[in-house]
Order: structure tokens, then sequence, then C-alpha cells
């Protein structure tokens, strides 16, 4: 169908919506209030947890829903619901309390420390410790988060100690978060990447390679932010997260070894092989070798396990839910469209701040909005594609997109990976959410211009990609090098951001 | 007193939320495919589907125990009498120009005979005129018999496993 | 020593029984109830033939039969780099019409004469080429290009060949018939007659011979005989036994 107002501009008509409903505008404008009120704090936690702020705003959207007359059936509202990264959130929580029952992140953290004296350096070994959930890219990041967290913790408290600097705790830690944050993305046991590639009908995996290098930057560029506000803000952090007990036994510290042995190269595995069966069974599968061999009891495992993100993330889904009921998404993309055709934005600008929106409105999954606006991304991104006359404008709004997506769970106030940092470090709430989000908005375009310029391929070490990735991951090297205080030629760090960036490209 | 009312509002929110986790499991093994509560939900098998068909809101019917949701099914062409037939609240396009629902398309005057092309239906009616060709099985990571559910439904619109 | 010696038989003779026992549990435990041993070799149905009929603004195509059993037919056009794009239309009343506002849904490739694989045109959010079917169709039949209906959907398809446990030794395969359409095609000396790929197939394509209709009309008298196609004919001609 012809715009009227662009002549020669084609809207595809399938996916234009019929009549306007108010009851889509009505729930969308509800949730929009409750999330700027929980952002700014004026609903207090300590009265009413933000998961009891969603829960009662999904049985509010759906009394205006009855009010309305919208007929739906209960089951609708399970529709937006995505099981996988919550009980993969679950699993790696069991998975991650068992190896820290048994000793093994302990274990890890003496293994950063030797290394950290060896060629690498520390700065080394940070940009390979905060990279590590971006090279094994699991389909949610706080599995990776659960388990490298107390590690980060433990050896960030040893580079503060031996640089005197205390908010290098935050750096590495924050930056360990955001890269397991978008993590997610690239993932090729169903993270979000793979959605965008499926409702796009692009090959498998295209969207991987641009992701993981864009992941790499962003995760600088958000230690960079951190870095930058710890110094002008210094905010205290809670001093006994640094000192960490290590009173294992030679015998306790064997199995701890063996514990993380497992834990690595079980998951090294899994990714490498992809074997067509849920990675929850695996990681349980794992669980259970960690247990007979740890003795790890289900009290000690339990321990692990941290309720508030999975019960974030599932009234997430709720109100989600709800909102596909009433119509809110149907609404939103309605609203964009509308600027789009009646502001100077045009849908070049509008696609630019639909790209945005989930970090803009962080939730505690991506997920939540990414399966819900993907049909509006790729109507916008054709149409821009036949204004800017650009064949690669599709993948690379959607690659954006996507990104945008999977790193939004990182800076969200409702239950994000976020808080876990700030909770462990006794910073107040929502003061990594800004940081993170300086790290989102420059690290999406990375991974759009990658595509716009290289192309998509699934080829194995394509040899453009390669080489940027190789040089990005040397200056990712060398600005770590200059956060934690040392001269930016340091080797150390320069072999450890060349490494990630080559791992990068094999994994 | 205030604050007590709080807690007892919060465990409650906290109930609702397990309860709706409980539920899914619950009311995917009253549909006879407990199975789907593990799909990934990463599209990949609507990449392969000729019929535009997102073979996903099969299993998320499945999950729900509910053959009546909506998923998206953008290439199915068929008379619009027959689609409004079906479903009146089926969303087809109408001459590749305009969506709306099947049944609001006939009280509007087009032809019953006029083909349209589906835009959004229920899963009972998608799961009728799919191919069967299982090409969305194959593409599945973890190999889900999306078939299954398909099969469930194409008689009778029902779950029956 | 000798006490020993019977010993040693005795449980040799126990563990050869345990196995043997656990062999006849694991064989009778294995074996599917439902699949059937058909006992016939698979045959493929007479591929429906169509009656093209060119108007300004649309084709309709009048099929001889009612294609079984989702009342779905592929329209294909072969365009200029041979390549076969396809069109999935519903059949009313024996009928197909083409329009102009139909658009192709996928598009085969070929190389050395067998099928390469193949692109869906149709996304489902709007994403297409344009490209007009009745167009395509118009220029094949202008410049002498192959053009028909076909039931099988190959390549997009591929139950069948999926299920044969014997596909390695090409018992069963896929050919590009003179005409265009593609179908398969099957060795009779290597196929075990296990019944598998007549069930995968729910397009009725692959059947039983027993199942076959006859060209010969009803009520005439003489005895039905099993139709196929000139083409099959000459490439069973080819398979050794």
């Amino acid at each position: 169908m012809e715009n009227p107002e662009r002549p020669g501009l084609t809207i595809s008509p399938r996916i234009e919506r019929g009549r306007v409903k108010v009851l889509g505008f009505i729930s969308l404008v509800i949730f929009i209030l409750i999330l700027l009120a929980s952002l700014r704090g004026w609903i207090p936690q300590d009265l009413l947890a933000l998961q009891s702020v969603l829960v009662l705003t999904t049985l509010a959207l759906l009394g205006v829903a009855v009010l309305f007359q919208q007929s739906f059936h209960p089951a609708q509202v399970l529709a937006a619901m995505t099981l996988h990264p919550i009980t993969a959130t679950i699993a790696g929580f069991l998975l991650a309390g068992a190896v820290e029952a048994a000793g093994g992140f302990s274990a890890a953290a003496r293994i950063l420390s030797k290394l950290g004296k060896g060629v690498l350096g520390l700065s080394g070994v940070v940009v390979v410790l905060v990279n590590v959930p971006n090279i094994f890219a699991m389909p949610c990041g706080r599995v990776w988060a659960a388990a490298l967290i107390p590690v980060a913790l433990a050896y960030a408290a040893e580079i503060a100690r031996i640089r005197n600097d205390l908010s290098l705790v935050a750096v590495v830690v924050f930056g360990l978060i955001i890269n397991a944050a978008a993590s997610c993305g690239p993932s090729p046991l169903g993270g979000i990447g793979m959605m965008g590639e499926g409702m796009a009908r692009l090959p498998l995996y295209v969207f991987s390679n641009p992701q993981q290098i864009a992941i790499m930057m962003m995760t600088l560029f958000g230690m960079a932010a951190m870095a930058w506000l710890m110094r002008r803000y210094p905010v205290k952090i809670n001093a006994s997260v640094l000192h960490r007990q290590d009173n294992f036994s030679q015998q306790q510290r064997l199995v701890g070894y063996f514990a993380l042995f497992s834990y690595v190269i079980g998951l090294t595995v899994i990714f490498i092989v992809q074997p067509p069966v849920p990675i929850q069974t695996l990681l349980i599968g794992m669980t259970i070798l960690v247990m007979i061999v740890g003795k790890v009891s289900l009290k000690e495992l339990f321990r692990g396990v941290i309720l508030h993100p999975v019960t974030a993330m599932v009234a997430g889904f709720m109100v989600a839910g709800a909102l596909l009921v009433t119509g809110g998404f149907d609404a939103m993309t309605q609203a964009l469209t509308w600027l789009a055709i009646h502001t100077p934005l045009g849908f070049t600008g509008v696609g630019v701040m639909l790209i945005y929106v989930p970090t803009i409105f962080p939730m505690p999954c991506g997920r939540v909005l990414a399966a819900s606006l993907l049909p509006g991304v790729i109507m916008f991104a054709e149409v821009v594609g036949q204004e800017t006359r650009c064949p690669q404008c599709l993948p690379a709004m959607l690659i954006a997109f996507v990104l945008s997506a999977a790193a939004s769970c990182g800076p969200s106030p409702l239950g994000g990976i976020g808080g876990i940092g700030e909770g462990n470090l006794g910073l107040p709430h929502g003061i990594s959410a800004m940081p993170m989000q300086f790290g989102i908005i420059l690290g999406v375009p990375i991974a759009a211009l990658i595509v716009t310029y290289m192309g998509l391929s699934v080829e194995f070490l394509r040899i453009n990609e390669t080489v940027l990735s190789l040089f990005l991951g040397a200056v990712s090297g060398m600005a770590t090098n200059t956060l934690l205080g040392y001269p930016f030629y340091q080797p150390g760090g320069i072999m450890g951001g060349s490494f990630v960036g080559g791992l990068l490209m094999v994994m | 007193m205030k604050s007590k009312i709080f807690l007892q509002v919060n465990i409650f929110c906290y109930l609702v939320i397990a309860a709706f986790l409980a539920s899914a499991v619950v009311t995917s093994l009253s549909s006879g495919h407990p199975w789907a509560i593990t799909c990934y939900n990463c599209s990949s098998c609507s990449r392969s589907c000729a019929l535009g068909i997102n073979p996903s809101g099969f299993t998320l019917s499945a999950i729900g125990n509910n053959p009546q949701m909506y998923l998206a099914a953008a290439n199915i062409r068929l008379r619009l009498g027959e689609a409004a037939e079906r479903d009146p609240d089926m969303i087809v396009t109408i001459r590749g120009k305009e969506n709306m629902r099947a049944g609001q398309a006939l009280a509007d005057g087009i032809s019953k005979d006029a083909e349209v092309m589906t835009f959004r239906m229920k899963a009972k009616d998608a799961a009728h005129y799919c191919l069967l060709c299982a090409a969305c099985e194959k593409n599945c990571p973890v190999k889900l018999p999306i078939m299954d559910i398909i099969e469930d439904l194409r008689d009778d619109g029902k779950f029956n496993r | 020593m000798e006490n020993s010696t019977v010993k040693t038989s005795a449980a040799a003779f126990i563990l050869l029984l345990l196995v043997l026992v656990a062999t006849g549990l694991a064989y009778v435990l294995q074996a599917s109830s439902s699949t059937k041993f058909e006992g016939t070799y698979p045959m493929v149905k007479p591929m429906v033939q169509g009656a093209f009929n060119f108007y300004p603004d649309r084709v309709e195509i009048k099929l001889a039969e009612d294609p079984l059993p989702v009342n779905r037919i592929a329209v294909f056009a072969y365009d200029s780099q041979d390549r076969q794009i396809c069109i999935l239309k519903p059949v009313y009343d024996r009928t197909v019409v083409l329009t102009r506002d139909n658009y192709p849904d996928y598009r085969v490739h070929f190389r050395n004469g067998k099928v390469d694989g193949y692109d869906l045109l149709q996304g489902h959010v709007g994403f297409q080429e344009k490209m007009n079917f009745v167009d395509i169709l118009n220029e094949a039949k202008e410049s002498g290009r192959r053009y028909g209906v076909q039931e099988c959907l190959y390549p997009i398809c591929t139950r069948c060949l999926d299920v044969c446990v014997v596909r390695k030794f090409f018992v069963l395969d896929m050919v590009v018939a003179k005409d265009g359409t593609i179908y398969p095609i099957f060795r009779n000396a290597g196929c075990p007659r296990c019944g598998k790929c007549m069930k995968a197939c729910k397009q009725g394509v692959i059947c039983r011979s027993i199942d076959l209709p006859s060209m010969v009309p009803a009520g005439t008298g003489t005895e039905t005989v099993p139709y196929k196609p000139p083409d099959l004919e000459k490439a069973l001609e080819q398979m050794t036994y």
C-alpha cells in the first residue's frame, strides 16, 4: 500500500493492524506509568516488591480488558511466557550452587590469581574473565553470571588491593555483568539472535559473530563508564565482600578443582557439540555429577538458587502476556508508525528509537519485548530499507534490536542482573544502570555496522571478521590496561584481548 | 498494620507467580504434550515453513492446552467464505492491501469466493492447513516432535493424546 | 578340577541363556506395534494433470482429479535460469485460479539434473520478492519453458527420504521429469518393503501399488490395471534387479 504522504514509499499492509484499539493504548499507558514509578522509586520497594508491582499490574490490565469486554482465554497470558530462560536460569543456579558448595569457585579464584602473575598479567586475565559469557554464550546470561560473579568479586578484590583502587571491583564485576547480560543474544542454544534469524528467515547463526564482537566492545564501554562513575561519584563498596575465606583443606581443594573443571569443560563441550537435548537437562545432569563427587547436600545446593531474578522474570512475562491480550504491543507499533509518518523523525528516526526501546524500558528478560516487537522491527526495517536503498537494512536493524534486547536485562531495575552485582557490592539500587545503558548504546551500532559493511555469513573464520575481532580484542586489551592503571601498551592486556577476539571467532 | 497488609499482598503476589509457573506445567501435561515446555522459542522452526506458519505457536498452544490460540500464519491462500466459516475472527489480507477479520470482510460485502491470504489464525486451523512436510521439526535445535501436536489437532481441533 | 569345569560350563550356559532372553526381549520390545509390514513395494501415484487456460488477467488450471489429501497443489514454471518457481494454491472444484496479486512461494535450484536446494520467497511478516506468478507463467509459455502442476512437495518436504532406511543406497530417489515435475522413484531391488515411506508421505504421492487408481473406467468389465507415467516406465527400465 502506497503511503499518500510519501509517494513511492510502500508500507507492507501485512503488518498494518486494523482500527486503533483504545484498550491497547490505555494498557500501554498503564504499563509505562508503572515502569516509570519503579524506575523513579516512587513505589517503595520495601513496601511493595517489584514482583508484586508487576503482578498487580497484570491483574489491573486484565481487569481493564474485562471492563472493555475484551474476551480472552487465561492461556493467552501464558503465550507470552518463554519458559526457556527461566528454566535455564534455575538449572544454571543449581549447577553454580553445587560447584560453589564443592569449592569450585574458590579454586577458580586461586587459578586466576596464579594466571595474573603470569604472561597475561592482571589486565589480560580481566579481559578474558569478563568475556567468558560472551565466548561460551548460554541462552540466559544468568547461568554464567551466577557462577562467575563470586569469582569476579574475589579476583577484583585482589586487583583492588594490588592497585589500591576500590572502584576497580565495581569495574570488573559490572563488566562481567553487562557481558553476561548481552551473551544470550549470540547463544546458539536458543538465544534471542536465533529468534531474529527465524522470524526474518535468515540462515542459522548468521547473527552470532557480529553480536559477539559488539558485546566485547559493549563490555569495554560499560567498564569505562563504570570507572568514570565510581571515580566521579565515589560510592562506598561493602568491604566485607573483599575478604573471601579460603579455609579448604588439600582434599577439599582437589574436589573443588574437579568441580570447577567439570563445570567449565561441561559447558564448553555443550557449547561446541550442541546436542539435540535441552540444555536444562544437561545442566541438571552436571549438577548431579558435581553433587556426587563433591558430596554436596541438597541444602547446600539450594543456597545457590536466587529466587529474585527468576520471580522477576516470570512477573515480567505475566505483564507481557497481559499486554498481548489487551493489544498494548500493537498499540506501541501503531504509535511508532504514526510518529514515523507524521513527524520529521520519519521511519529512520523512529526505527532507531524502536531499536533502543528495550534499553529505554529494560525488562528483567529481553525476550519479553523481543518476541513482541520483532514483527514491528522487521516492518520498520523494510520501509527504512526502501527509503535508504540499503540492501542490508533489514538484517542490520534486526541485529541491533536483538542485541539491545539481549543486553537490556543488565540495567533493568526490575530484577536485572545488575541488581545482583549491586547487592553483592552493597551499592545503591540502580546505580549501575546508566553505565550499562551507555555501553549498550555505543556497542549496539557496532553489530549493525559489521552487518552493513561485511554482510552476513556463516563461514568459519571469515577473514575480515576475524581480523576485526582480533584488532578490537587488542583495543579492548589496551583499554583494560588503562582502566586498571597500567600503560596501554602492557603486553598482557593486549594478548588477553587478542586471545578473546580469536576465541570469539572460533567458538 | 500498614506494613502487615503490604506483606500479605507481597506473599499473595509471589503465590500468584508460583501458581502461574505451575500452571504452565499442569496445562502442558493436560494437553498430552508435556515436552512442549522444553521449547526454546527460538523461531528456528518458522524459518522453513512454506506456508508462513510460525510452528512455535503450536508448542505454545500445547503449553497452554489451548488450541484456540492465535499464531502467525502469513501465506495460506483460501477463499474468504471458508476462512469466515472456520473462524470469523481469523485475520486475513484482502487483495494484498489490507488486514481485517474474515467475518468483517464478509460483512463489508467482499465476495465469499474471493481468495484471501491468512495473517493470523488459530492453532487448530493452522494444523488443518499444514502441509505436514515436517520441515519445522528438522530445523528445531532440540528436535521437538512438533508434528505430533499438528497431527493431534488436525482432525477435531482438540488435544486428544 | 572336574567340579570347577562343571561349574564353569554351567555358568557359561546360564550366561548364554540370559543373553538370548535379553536379545529376545529387546527384539520384542523395540519393534513398534504401529509400523505395519506392508509387504508390498511402494508405488508413485499418477501425477495429476492440469489443463492451463491463459486469460489477460488470470490463469485457470482445470485438474483431471482432486489432489489428495490436503486439497492444495504446487503450480510451477521454470525461469530463464532453469530454476523451478512454485506457488502453493488451493483447489476448489478441481480448479486453480492464479491472479496478478499471486506471488511465488519458493524457488528450486538444480545442479546436474538434480535438486540442489531451495529458497523460500514468502516471509511471514511481509518480507517478499515482488515477482508476479501470472507473468512468470506467461513468460514461460512464450519462451517454451516448462510449466505445470505437481503434488510432490520436494524439496520442501523430504519425509520419505528422511524415513527411508536404505536411503544411502539411493533406493528412493527424486527425479526431475521432462515436463519439469519432481517426483520420487524406487529401485525395488534394494527396497525392504518396510512401508515407512508410504506412511510418511502425507501428500499421498507414495502409496501401495494396490491403492493406485485405475485408468480404466469402472463398470466396463475389464480388469483394473495400475497406471505408470511414461517417464517412470523409462526410469524403471534402467534399474537393476
